[in-house]
């Protein structure tokens, strides 16, 4: 039922709401959430900017759910990138070195190969997330989304009596 | 909302968003403010419990055993951090605890914290003890197992130990009532000394056959000494009056001595060439006695004649115990050195698990490594825990961190304690991983260990069991670039050993049994030093040297006996050959100097006679009356000066 009930709000969002710039700004932000291990300070900072700008949330927890699987396979890619970021680079060793000695930067975790790897990754990934996921918005609302409700399966399930009934009844507790 | 007028215009996002909206959400602020609220609340008032589990889980992991914290707190407000008990179960035994303390208090360093690292400046501890049983088995479940440990340094170390204890005693005790088979030992003897008597005869024989034309010119320089000899022997001086009859005789008697030298050194080359003949003669007999030995050496070893020094008898009786305390010991020591070697900086990580990554060091210009706690004080027994049959200590533990380099400073721990029937313990440790080369050193003191009833190795001549007595142990293990030395000794005091009486005593049960009755004391002393693949160890016992004079005195007499038979058995067999070969030998040598002295003997008589001539001469001289004659002869006089 949740995940039924969360369906229908993406699509209710990518239907109409909020703009494709907020949906496509909370997209990147749970991407950032599940590209990253939950365990450290930058995760947190995200999870409160999520709270804080106003971007859509329902499209942050989408974009958590669909990169979190992502994660998963590209762990030893992020791993091997942080590793070459962090250990292997003479260059930025004095920047880190100055960040480890910071207070509450360590807290982070940016020492740690997989975050580090990981949120690397996913900035190089957001600007072209951002502005691939507010094309698609776009394109949703204009032309898939009509196309989607002339669908004959559409129109069955909208006159059947049961998702009548349900229409009727969903909105009684409100 | 999209175009109804049917014309088809490109879409664009100014179309398709909705009404302008602020870049912050006011709701959200709302949220997080009362979800800050809430937290703090929350962890005033449930994080104990919450870091009282998570401690718990993690310190499980770490030790591969069950860690249980009892009435856990943490205070927000002052990082106040305090337990009632803690209990750190040994996971070589699940079912006691490897550390269990009472109750703890300590503050945690705030600014170390921002930095993500743990600094206690000083914790203090009750009743810290050893030991204690408990409630419920503290092992983990399968998937909540560390991986295992490799095996520690020491391990190795305590297996040569092991080893060493096991090994022989030097006494065979089933050879203490037997005989020895004299006759088959002689006859499977194969007796050297006849093959080298018989070479050291042919050798000679080759010899001889140069030595006879040596003979001949020997028999030359003697015809000419006996020639010089009668030359000498006809000079007259009493009818000589006149100068050149004088002159002539004292010529004469020059050239005489002149042949006589002459001939001293020709014999004195032929002389020096023989030496090394005569010298090998010399030496050929003397050899035969040693062959002999020898060969007698040989049959004893074949006879397999019992050695009494006996040693690793203390091993034998004490052995298991021994390697007890050995293992024991050296297992809480690579305990200790395993958890520092999992903080120590490694190399890339190829496959970490999901998620996990691996972490990455930088230089720390605070120096704090990730856990440092400063010192702990440890309080002694108090009386609520006086039922307990656990190890209770005391003391001070110093620098126990993550990392000494940063710290710069070796973790040092200094315990003592005892149980509360009477055993008492000193600890001292020194875990020093400041520098490449790491140093470790532990000594362990352990006196008043109880050996009441305690059953001993099952060995039918030796003590069944011990019925009273004590034991003390003092211990010292340096292990500094991978070697190890050490020191353990092992005193027992006030022994009271039991027998089995219902066995028929043996000789040698009657000897074991007087050993140990008059043992009042037993050290046992064992050293080792070295690489643990190759240690070197040394076993040393008050017991051994008791036992093997006991052993010597009541059966070295008997042994004696028969081996001084194999000997005049052996001697018996070679005896006539080597008065062949010795004989051989001598007549050779004495023929050899016979002929060597005969001819020096008539070369030093000839030059007497020539000395005695010179002298005649001489007062032939002085008896000349004539003054004038007398002047004259006074030259030649000077001349026969020699």
């Amino acid at each position: 039922m949740i995940i039924l009930r969360f369906i229908a709000k993406i699509i209710q969002v990518l239907r109409a709401g909020p703009s494709p710039s907020q949906i496509a700004g909370g997209f990147v932000l749970g991407m950032f959430l599940g590209m990253m291990p939950l365990a450290n300070l930058f995760s947190l900072v995200i999870v409160l900017l999520i709270f804080v700008l106003n971007v859509n949330i329902s499209a942050a927890i989408l974009g958590w759910m669909a990169f979190t699987l992502f994660s998963y396979f590209l762990d030893p890619v992020f791993h091997n990138l942080g590793y070459a970021l962090l250990a292997n680079n003479e260059l930025l060793k004095n920047l880190f070195t100055w960040f480890y000695n910071r207070p509450v930067i360590p807290l982070s975790k940016f020492n740690n190969t997989v975050v580090f790897g990981s949120f690397i990754f996913s900035i190089i990934l957001a600007s072209p997330v951002y502005f691939s996921f507010k094309k698609a918005v776009v394109l949703y609302r204009s032309t898939i989304d009509k196309r989607i409700r002339n669908l004959k399966i559409v129109h069955a399930v909208q006159s059947n009596r049961a998702y009548l009934y349900y229409r009727k009844i969903r909105n009684l507790g409100d | 909302m999209p175009n109804t007028n049917g014309s088809e215009k490109k879409t664009t996002e100014k179309q398709v968003s909705v009404k302008k909206t602020s870049f912050l959400r006011r709701k959200g602020l709302l949220t997080l403010l009362i979800l800050f609220i809430s937290i703090i609340l929350c962890s005033i008032l449930l994080s104990d419990k919450f870091i009282e589990h998570r401690l718990e889980s993690r310190l499980s992991l770490g030790v591969g055993a069950k860690v249980e914290i009892d009435n856990f707190s943490f205070s927000l407000i002052g990082l106040n951090v305090g337990w009632k008990r803690l209990q750190i179960t040994d996971p070589e035994n699940t079912k006691k605890n490897l550390i269990e303390t009472g109750v703890a208090e300590f503050d945690l360093a705030v600014e170390p914290l921002f930095y993500g690292k743990v600094v206690i400046d000083k914790i203090k501890l009750e009743n810290l003890q050893n030991g204690t049983e408990r409630e419920s088995d503290g092992s983990l479940s399968k998937s909540q197992k560390a991986e295992s440990e490799k095996p520690g340094i020491l391990d190795e170390a305590a297996q040569n130990i092991s080893k060493e204890l096991s090994g022989s005693t030097g006494i065979d005790f089933s050879r203490m009532d037997g005989k020895i088979d004299i006759n088959g030992v002689i006859d499977a003897l194969e007796i050297k000394t006849f093959s080298r008597m018989n070479e050291l005869k042919n050798s000679v024989n080759s010899k001889a056959a140069g030595w006879e034309n040596e003979f001949k010119a020997l028999s030359g320089i003697k015809d000419k000494a006996d020639e010089i000899k009668n030359k000498a022997g006809s000079l007259k001086f009493e009818n000589l009056n006149n100068v050149s009859g004088f002159i002539q005789s004292a010529n004469t008697l020059k050239a005489v001595r002149a042949e006589i030298l002459s001939l001293k050194t020709e014999f004195e080359d032929k002389k020096t060439a023989f030496a090394g003949d005569v010298n090998l003669l010399k030496s050929g007999i003397s050899s035969i006695d040693d062959w002999i030995k020898e060969d007698i050496k040989t049959a004893g070893s074949k006879a397999n004649l019992p050695d009494f020094d006996a040693k690793n008898i203390a091993g034998m009786l004490f052995g298991e115990k021994i390697k007890e305390y050995i293992n024991d010991g050296f297992k809480y020591f690579d305990l200790a050195r395993n958890y520092y070697e999992k903080f120590s900086p490694a190399s890339k990580v190829e496959s970490p698990e999901r998620f996990t990554g691996q972490d990455i060091s930088f230089r720390n210009d605070k120096a704090w490594p990730g856990f440092w706690l400063k010192h702990i004080s440890v309080s002694g027994l108090t009386t609520s825990a006086e039922k307990s049959n656990g190890i209770f200590l005391s003391g001070n533990i110093f620098d126990i961190s993550s990392n000494q380099k940063k710290t710069g400073k070796p973790s040092v721990i200094n315990l003592s304690g005892g149980k509360t029937n009477g055993r008492s313990y000193d600890l001292k440790m020194l875990l020093d991983y400041t520098a490449d080369n790491s140093t470790e050193e532990v000594s362990v003191n352990i006196s008043g260990i109880s050996l009441n009833n305690t059953s001993l190795w099952n060995n039918s001549l030796l003590p069944e069991g011990i019925s009273r007595g004590t034991l003390d142990v003092l211990s010292n293990v340096l292990i500094s670039n991978g070697e190890i030395n050490g020191n353990i000794k092992f005193t027992g005091e006030t022994l009271n050993f039991i027998f089995n009486s219902s066995k028929k005593l043996s000789l040698i049960n009657k000897i074991t049994e007087e050993v140990f009755k008059e043992a009042e004391k037993i050290n046992v002393n064992i050293s080792f030093k070295g690489k643990p693949d190759g240690l070197k160890l040394s076993i040393a016992s008050n017991l051994d040297n008791i036992f093997s004079q006991k052993l010597k005195s009541a059966l070295g007499r008997e042994f004696e006996k028969q081996k001084n038979e194999l000997e005049h058995k052996v001697r018996q067999k070679i005896e006539p050959e080597k008065q062949k070969a010795v004989s051989f030998l001598r007549s050779h040598m004495n023929n050899l100097t016979g002929r060597l002295s005969g001819t020096e003997s008539l070369i030093s008589a000839d030059l007497d006679i020539i000395n005695t001539k010179k002298l005649e001469l001489e007062k032939q001289i002085d008896n000349v009356k004539n003054p004038l004659l007398k002047q004259a002869l006074k030259a030649v006089k000077k001349t026969l000066k020699w």
